[in-house]
């Protein structure tokens, strides 16, 4: 008997919700997008002048734990073979996958509204909505990466690194590439203009999604 | 001895350890060599009484300012290391290979003296290289302005701060690796305690605090205190990157002679 797709996205709604890094995650980013925001609001960063990017209004530094949840989302199932069990319960691939991706959309965008509000209620500015959609796209971009990888680890921390000690060194030589990488997209999705920062970010999540959709159709189930 | 070569053996088949090691060299060519064209106009317009002008609007001597462009370019690459010593620290936590290493070598303070010595190897082998590319980019704008200038004294001394600084920092995200026995919680908690230091939020808020991070003693010891704005001398930063290894290995030592093997 084939499971009906909605049985499938809320089995995979299930196994996001009960895997504890995933409420580790969202409370790590809560916590720390609030202590941005309180950072923002107190004016001692815009007091330091352009030494300091990681307090400012523009900021994203709370979706670097935030990505986590959909990086377990699809990067758990490659430990101690679980995947093969879910394909024993789904055998369709594209469906499995296409649940697993709607339940990560949905758990994301949830938990993105949830994130950004003690910051934005801080902020001046205040607008949730173009937030959200970076934290979103930026959770697809690692979900994809966790499929492709078959790991957790290494998504999560070139999303980190990348940002962090890649870009400030690559931005000294080639400023405009910078602006093109994931993270740097999605920030600039915070100010305007930000059609260019949309698209670029939702194109780096379309490449990376669909990556990882090609290798589990392919790959063997067992993970290897 | 042998405890250290098999060791030095599992760094070198760790597929992590070259991907990790090939990003990070690969970074370092593109920018030098992206940033030759910047360095040979600035030498070339060095003015008659001797400066230069590395940073639009700051003109400054030009031996101390090339010499200390020279150690930055290498202090940008020595913050990835951290991050390649938890990849290399952080290997036997899966699969449960820590047990099978720990029945090769029961002492565990020697496993755990031979994996820091290993790592360390590793690490000063990469800054030297490292070395090399800056030294050589720099080289290529200087050599006919400076011929002497990367084989001063002070250039020397400066090279030896950097491959000091380097090793030390980067065996602090090997030990915290080996604390938390998880790659990936040892790689993000050495780029939480760099992303501290580099946002200068301390700097200037708590320079004392900000003195006793690593990253904060790197630029303490090896950037020039008339040029960048610094938080201790060069004897308490060097300290302070003492300090930090020593601290975070004994205790990854200890935890790793009393804990269960996992």
């Amino acid at each position: 008997m084939t499971p009906r797709p909605v049985d499938v996205f809320v089995a995979e709604l299930v196994k996001i919700g009960t895997a504890p890094g995933a409420w580790v995650a969202l409370a790590a980013a809560v916590a720390f997008d609030a202590a941005l925001g309180a950072l923002a609001r107190s004016g001692a960063v815009v007091s330091m002048g352009t030494t300091v990017s990681l307090g400012g209004d523009g900021t994203l530094a709370a979706v670097h734990p935030f990505v986590a949840i959909a990086v377990f989302a699809a990067g758990d199932e490659y430990r101690c073979g679980q995947l093969g069990v879910s394909l024993l319960a789904v055998p369709r691939r594209t469906r499995l996958f296409g649940a697993k991706l709607a339940a990560t959309v949905v758990v994301a965008g949830v938990g993105a509204a949830v994130a950004v509000l003690p910051g934005c209620l801080q902020r001046p500015d205040g607008s949730a909505v173009p937030r959200v959609a970076a934290y979103v796209l930026l959770s697809l971009v690692g979900f994809g990466l966790a499929g492709v990888t078959r790991s957790v680890v290494t998504p999560l921390v070139l999303l980190v690194v990348v940002p962090v000690l890649v870009s400030p060194a690559l931005g000294a030589v080639f400023p405009t590439l910078v602006e093109y990488f994931p993270y740097e997209a999605a920030r600039s999705m915070l100010g305007e203009p930000r059609d260019v920062g949309t698209v670029v970010a939702a194109g780096w999540a379309l490449v990376s999604v669909t990556a990882a959709w090609a290798c589990v159709v392919r790959r063997d189930g067992a993970g290897r | 001895m042998s405890a250290l070569r098999a060791e030095l053996t599992k760094i070198a088949r760790l597929r992590g350890t070259w991907i990790v090691t090939g990003a990070i060299l690969a970074l370092h060519v593109l920018i030098t060599v992206a940033n030759v064209p910047n360095n040979v106009d600035a030498v070339a317009a060095i003015t008659p009484d001797g400066r230069i002008e590395i940073f639009a609007g700051e003109s400054r001597p030009a031996e101390p300012a090339l010499i200390e462009m020279l150690l930055a370019s290498s202090l940008q690459m020595g913050l990835f290391l951290p991050v390649l010593g938890a990849v290399l620290a952080g290997s036997e936590f899966r699969g449960g290979q820590l047990r099978v290493s720990l029945l090769a070598v029961p002492r565990r303070s020697t496993l755990a003296l031979a994996k820091t010595a290993a790592v360390g190897v590793h690490l000063f082998g990469v800054a030297v290289v490292v070395a090399v590319v800056s030294t050589a980019g720099l080289h290529y704008a200087v050599r006919n302005r400076f011929p002497g200038l990367l084989g001063s004294a002070e250039a020397l001394r400066g090279q030896a701060a950097f491959l000091a600084f380097a090793v030390l920092s980067a065996l602090v995200g090997a030990a915290v690796t080996l604390i938390v026995r998880s790659t990936l919680v040892g790689v993000l908690a050495t780029v939480a305690i760099l992303a501290v230091t580099m946002t200068q939020v301390l700097a200037v808020a708590a320079p004392q605090v900000d003195a006793v991070f690593p990253l904060s003693a790197g630029r303490n010891l090896l950037l020039d205190p008339a040029a960048a704005r610094l938080t201790a001398g060069p004897a308490h930063a060097l300290a302070v990157l003492v300090a930090w290894p020593v601290l975070t290995t004994a205790v990854a030592g200890v935890l790793l002679a009393r804990r269960d093997a996992r």
